[in-house]
C-alpha cells in the first residue's frame, strides 16, 4: 500500500496566502498587537480583520480586545491548537519540497 | 484544497514563513529588553546607594529602586505591542534569578556582611550580569 501524499496533511485554511503569512508571523509571538501585524504584511484593516475572524472560527487564532486609556487595542495569537497546525502545515510543505 | 503546490512552490512558501517569523522576531521584544535594562542598573546601583547612605536616609534607595521597577514594568505592560515567543519562559527565570540575588545582595549588606567591599561589588555585579543576560537571550530569543 502506497504512503498518502503529503499534501493530504496541507490544512486548507492556511493555503491562503493572506491567512500564511499571519499565520507564521503570529507563530513567532506569544501575542502581537493587530496594528503590528498590519504593518508587517502591508494589508488593510478590513482584509487582515477577516481573515483572522475566519482563523478565529477555525480555533488557530485567539482574538483579545482591550483598551489602553480610551483607545481600543486588539491583540492576536495562535492558539495551541493553531501551533500544532502551522507545524503540520510545515511539516508537510517541507516534505512536498523534499520530493 | 485550494493549492497543491509543486515542491519549487512548498520550498518558496518555506523560506517565506521562515522570513515571516524572523522580521516578527526582530521587531519585537524591544520594551521588555529596555525594561531589563533599566531594572539592571536601578537594581545594581540602588544596591550602592543602600550601602552607602546615612542610616536615616536606608528605604530612600529601596522606595527609588521601586519607584523605577514598578514604573518600567507598567510601561511594559501597558505599550509593548508584540511579545515574543517564549518570552514568558525567559522572563520568569530572569526575574527569579534577578529576584533572589537582590534579596540575597539587601540582605548581605545590612546583616551577613555590612561595610565589606567585596560583598558589594560581587553582589552589584550578579545583578548587572543576570539582567544583561536576560537582556541578551531576550533579543536572541
Amino acid at each position: 500500500m502506497s504512503e498518502e501524499h503529503p499534501r493530504h496533511q496541507l490544512l486548507d485554511a492556511l493555503t491562503h496566502p493572506v491567512r500564511f503569512s499571519l499565520v507564521a508571523a503570529l507563530n513567532a509571538t506569544e501575542s502581537v498587537e493587530f496594528g503590528v501585524v498590519h504593518d508587517q504584511l502591508q494589508i488593510t484593516d478590513s482584509v487582515l480583520s477577516r481573515q483572522a475572524a475566519q482563523l478565529e472560527e477555525l480555533g488557530i487564532v485567539a482574538i483579545r480586545k482591550g483598551y489602553i486609556g480610551k483607545r481600543p487595542r486588539t491583540w492576536l495569537s495562535l492558539t495551541p491548537d493553531g501551533r500544532a497546525q502551522w507545524a503540520r502545515h510545515l511539516a508537510a510543505l517541507q516534505a512536498i519540497a523534499d520530493m | 484544497m485550494s493549492e497543491q503546490p509543486t515542491p519549487e512552490r512548498a520550498r518558496e512558501l518555506l523560506e517565506q514563513a521562515a522570513r515571516t517569523d524572523s522580521t516578527t522576531r526582530a521587531g519585537s521584544s524591544w520594551p521588555q529588553i529596555a525594561g531589563l535594562f533599566g531594572l539592571g542598573a536601578a537594581s545594581s546601583l540602588g544596591l550602592v546607594a543602600l550601602a552607602y547612605v546615612p542610616h536615616e536616609l536606608i528605604a530612600l534607595p529601596l522606595v527609588l529602586v521601586f519607584v523605577w521597577v514598578g514604573a518600567l514594568f507598567a510601561f511594559i505592560a501597558l505599550f509593548s505591542r508584540a511579545i515574543k515567543r517564549g518570552f514568558g519562559r525567559r522572563w520568569t527565570a530572569t526575574i527569579l534569578a534577578w529576584g533572589v540575588l537582590w534579596v540575597a545582595g539587601v540582605c548581605g549588606i545590612y546583616w551577613w556582611f555590612p561595610g565589606q567591599v567585596w560583598f558589594l561589588v560581587a553582589a552589584s555585579t550578579a545583578l548587572t550580569v543576570v539582567t544583561l543576560l536576560g537582556a541578551w537571550l531576550e533579543a536572541r530569543g
